[in-house]
Parts: structure tokens; sequence; C-alpha cells
């Protein structure tokens, strides 16, 4: 599948992270996004949306990204989750992969790392 | 080196990083108490817990927060202390991961607050003020341990 062609989910309480993002993602020519603020909002439009690829935030108000990538995985084993937080400590990369998550993007993102997550679901690096 | 001297010193390198390398600090001050227009706050929980806090008159947090998000900001509104907020986080998160690196130490945040709205801030016993001085103005952070 082509990066222009997946749907993507942006899941961040920050909205200078939401920003940075969407703009990385139109940069490499992908515009099906959609936004939500939390863990809560991120597992709900999961369900109904069904995205390609979530980026997902961990420290969140409502529902943390850990376990909305939890949830998410739970109910939908294929999910593909990457988590984007400020806080890449060693515990937090451990309860993210445990989560079901399939990669993790150290704050701030660049345009490069966005490119790679989004290469490993499209195939692009095989 | 204790944390709090590794915290402010990781926050000037943040600082120069992601606002502007022209920037001073000032010496460190043991205070009891903090404005009460101090709104935007972070805590940070685990092995090593304290509360972290920016504060600055309202034009000077509006160029911070300008010259952080790269965001054309005329005037002070909502959107100014998010943004602010968020360098908090993105600050706080860094020293985390270098303090899980090289000590082991594990602590996780909480999710930054930046509503005017909110209480005052509840300190810790030991609360040290650092002023930086911008070319625009002085912006005070605020590190209270537990």
């Amino acid at each position: 599948m082509d990066i222009s062609e997946l749907k993507v989910m942006i899941c961040d309480d920050s909205l200078l992270a939401r920003k940075n993002l969407r703009d990385g993602l139109k940069g490499l020519g992908c515009n099906n996004i959609l936004e939500v603020f939390d863990g809560q909002e991120a597992v709900d439009t999961y369900m109904s949306e069904k995205p390609d690829v979530v980026f997902l935030d961990i420290v969140m108000p409502v529902k943390d990204g850990i376990t909305a990538a939890r949830e998410i995985c739970g109910a939908d084993p294929d999910a593909y989750i990457v988590m984007v937080s400020s806080v890449g400590t060693q515990v937090h990369l451990r309860e993210a992969i445990k989560a079901g998550a399939k990669d993790f993007l150290q704050k701030p993102t660049t345009p490069e790392q966005i490119r790679n997550a989004l290469e490993h679901i499209s195939g692009g690096d095989e | 080196m204790s944390r709090k001297s590794i915290y402010l010193a990781e926050l000037i390198f943040n600082l120069n990083r992601f606002v502007d390398k022209d920037i001073t600090s000032r010496p460190t001050e043991i205070v009891q108490k903090i404005p009460d227009n101090c709104h935007i706050a972070q805590g940070i929980t685990g092995d090593y817990t304290a509360l972290s806090a920016l504060y600055a008159e309202p034009q000077v947090l509006t160029d911070f927060a300008a010259m952080y998000s790269k965001i054309e900001l005329d005037h002070y509104e909502e959107i100014v202390n998010e943004l602010a907020a968020d360098f908090l986080n993105l600050h706080n998160g860094l020293f985390l991961v270098n303090l899980s690196e090289a000590e082991n130490v594990e602590s996780t945040l909480t999710p930054p607050v930046s509503d005017e709205k909110n209480g005052p801030i509840e300190l810790y016993s030991d609360t040290y003020v650092m002023p930086v001085d911008f070319t625009f103005g002085t912006v005070n952070f605020i590190l209270s341990e537990k």
C-alpha cells in the first residue's frame, strides 16, 4: 500500500504535536488524517473508523496512551500503533510493546521518523 | 550532581535547542510560594517525584510560545498557555529519559495543566525558581521536589 493511501489517526492532547505530525504526514502525501485528543477518543474512533495506523501519545487526560493501545489491540490484534511520546523511557517502551504497539517515536518527531514508521506498514522498507 | 541541578542544566539545554540560543539564566532561588498567576504545571511521579511549572507576564509568555512553536501569535490567548505547557511536557519527558538511562530512575508524567481557572498549584517542601532572561523578557521556571 502506498503511504498516500493510508488512513492515519493522530491521538495527542498537544495541539502542537498534532500539528507537527499532521504537517509531516501531509508532506509525505498522506491526507486521510483523523485527529483525536485523548485515549478514550482514540479507542472509540479506532472502532468506528479502523485507521491503518495510529500515532498515539502516552501522557494524556481521560485515558493514557498505553491503556488505549491495550484496548485497541485487544479488540483488533492487527492494529498498527506507533507510540509517540516525550517520555521514551525503557519502562514506557516495554509497556508500549506489551500493550501491542509496533513502534515508538521519541518527541519531537522528525519527518524522517514519520516516514520510516509509515514505510514499515506500507511495506516500503522491504 | 543533584537531580535538581540536572533538571535545570537540561532545561537550559532544551531552551537553547527548542526556543532560543540567546538566553541568560539567573541564579536559582528557593521560594516558599509562587505567584497566583502561575497556572502552567506538570507533575513528575515515580522514583523521582516533583512538580514543574512556569510563569511569565502575558506578553512574554506569548513571545515564548511563538518562538517555541514557530506559530505566529500576536496577543495573549489560551493557545499560548497550551504551547508553553507543551514545552514543559517536552523538557520533562527528555529529562526523564536521561534520568532513566543514566541512573535507572523511573518516573512518568501527569498530563500538563494550563487552564487559568485551575486553583493554585500545590507545592512540595523544596521549591526552586530559576528565572531565564530572553530578549523579550523573563520566564520563571519552577521545580518543587518531594
